[in-house]
């Protein structure tokens, strides 16, 4: 005789994740691959005494056995931040080179082709005469066709076939200040000089330069707050299907005398966690990134006869990418919950 | 432990669940609350725990007003109530074990109590053997001691259960009863919603009777 009865509606969890039936009558945690009698120290464990620790142990084993909107809002997250963090790190080293070349404030006359010695030397002494002039250098046209073939490596070869040397004497200095304004007016200035046919600086490249990133900075940069808003949004969305997922263990806690922060914290664990791992996903996909362009700029730099070193995110713009994923995921788990989550 | 002032209770849809209710227990008392499909025996429980308010009157539980209770306030009201659910609410996705330690958890207990507390009380129903199983694989009678484990692993002075034994056959309804009527000899108030007047009269607790939301027979020791 049946001693047990089986109540008229029973919900059955276990066919809706699609287990069999054999799975489902054997102890939980037989069915997690442990064999054997399962030990009371399992759960012992599990209890530890501090409140965040647990609620953070709750939600990681909430994300790490969730479905897989958890993984992919992480992915989300990860490519997010490591297109901030691409971006952080083009502006920064463009940033250190304009810094360089405003820095150098390195000017280059070109004298024309007929200039004779003597026409030199009086540039040169009206050069000298200047104050805010140091570093006074005069390439010859031949050392100006060496700089060419180092420049040019092995197709200097094609060089050889020229009779004459086209190049001119050309003078090189530095101007002391920092002022771009200064260094444009000195420019025309000895550009206006009869013997002079033409006068380039730095400073002008790295004025134009400058005003380009400073464009790219503010489009970029609105551009970033959008993509990471749509980022906390979809956070807030996972974090929902979570609460929705939940929901009879939130009304029985509740029921039970659970408090807010109680019912609260896993989820906001759960924001964290994804924020977390985002994050760290970014760095690492950031760090693989720099050095393959660290390799290319280094080559590519030096088939033109200079040198250039990448350099990566600084500690703090690295602190402050995990503390962006972070807060993130805690802004788009504190949204669902403000909206979805009555207490 | 709980009061009754002409209570009344009416639903957003319009629906009056209950009429001018009135009534008290005792510490320590045993009452059944009876009374055919509809009469409100349900939202009588769940205006104790708070779960719906009343439109009229006052609810006094342990002799404080419940709907003048802060949400600061309501989670100690609802730890000292073992609530017992006709469809028992357990919840699938964890063991036997946890769905028990869960309501100490809430309960903020010294997690090195837990292990044992559960341990214990789920020996009391006669499920030590499965602790470890999913309530799923589970017979109904089983998951009501599952239900009625949860709700007594804190020792709350009060137990309200919803048809109980609704769902169960008589023999196992007879069981779960004897695990009542343990718990009111260990000086918990009970009060136990049922309409299996036989199962009630087995037992010789009071009544409370109610039929469209009135009380009907109210027993002397429960007069307000």
């Amino acid at each position: 005789m049946t001693t047990e009865s089986h109540p008229v509606q029973r919900r059955d969890p276990g066919q809706k994740k699609g287990l069999p039936p054999a799975n489902r009558n054997r102890p939980v945690n037989a069915r997690r691959g442990r064999p054997g009698q399962p030990k009371i120290l399992d759960h012992a464990t599990s209890y530890t005494h501090n409140f965040h620790l647990r609620s953070l142990f709750r939600a990681w084993r909430r994300f790490r056995g969730g479905s897989l909107s958890h993984w992919t809002t992480t992915v989300i997250i990860a490519l997010s931040l490591t297109i901030h963090g691409c971006f952080v790190l083009l502006l920064a080293n463009a940033d250190s080179a304009i810094e360089k070349w405003k820095g150098d404030n390195l000017v280059t006359v070109f004298l024309k082709k007929e200039t004779t010695v003597s026409q030199l030397s009086q540039v040169r002494d009206q050069l000298l005469g200047k104050a805010e002039i140091k570093n006074l250098n005069v390439v010859s046209p031949n050392d100006a066709m060496e700089r060419m073939k180092t420049m040019l490596g092995p197709e200097s070869g094609l060089l050889n076939d020229l009779n004459d040397n086209p190049l001119s004497y050309s003078l090189e200095f530095h101007v002391l200040g920092n002022d771009p304004n200064h260094t444009s007016f000195l420019a025309r200035e000895i550009g206006s000089w009869p013997d002079v046919e033409a006068v380039s600086y730095d400073q002008e490249w790295a004025r134009k330069l400058s005003a380009a990133v400073q464009f790219i900075r503010f489009t970029g940069m609105s551009l970033l707050l959008l993509l990471l808003t749509a980022v906390a949004l979809i956070i807030s969305n996972t974090i929902k299907l979570t609460i929705v997922a939940r929901r009879d263990e939130i009304e029985v806690m509740r029921f039970m005398g659970a408090t807010d922060m109680f019912i609260k914290a896993p989820f906001i664990y759960e924001g964290f966690i994804q924020g977390l791992l985002g994050a760290l996903g970014a760095i690492g996909m950031i760090f693989t990134l720099y050095h393959g362009a660290a390799r290319v700029t280094s080559e590519l730099t030096h088939t033109f006869g200079f040198h250039m070193a990448l350099s990566f995110l600084s500690f703090p713009q690295l602190s402050f990418l995990l503390i962006l994923g972070i807060g993130l995921g805690l802004i788009g788990a504190l949204i669902s919950l403000s909206r979805f989550l009555e207490i | 432990m709980v009061r009754f002032h002409n209570v009344s209770m009416r639903y957003p849809t319009g629906y009056e669940a209950l009429k001018g209710v009135s009534f008290r227990l005792n510490p320590g008392s045993f009452y059944f609350l009876t009374g055919p499909s509809g009469a409100g025996k349900t939202s009588v429980l769940k205006l104790i725990y708070r779960a719906e308010l009343a439109s009229e009157g006052a609810v006094l539980v342990q002799g404080r007003n419940v709907e003048q209770l802060t949400s600061a306030q309501l989670p100690t009201l609802r730890r000292g109530i073992g609530v017992i659910f006709q469809d028992y609410k357990l919840l699938y996705d964890r063991s036997v074990f946890d769905n028990v330690a869960l309501a100490m958890e809430v309960a903020g207990h010294d997690p090195e109590r837990i292990p044992g507390q559960v341990s214990r009380t789920l020996e009391s129903v006669g499920l030590k053997e499965r602790m470890y199983h999913n309530p799923i694989a589970l017979s109904g009678g089983e998951q009501q001691r599952v239900a009625i484990a949860r709700a007594t692993v804190n020792r709350p002075p009060l137990v309200i259960a919803d048809e109980p034994t609704g769902n169960l056959d008589r023999e196992m309804g007879r069981r779960i009863m004897a695990l009542f009527h343990n718990l009111y000899q260990q000086g918990t108030t009970i009060l136990l919603v049922t309409h299996d007047l036989d199962l009630a009269l087995e037992l010789g607790h009071p009544q409370i009777s109610m039929v469209d939301g009135c009380l009907t027979q109210v027993p002397d020791s429960a007069q307000p």
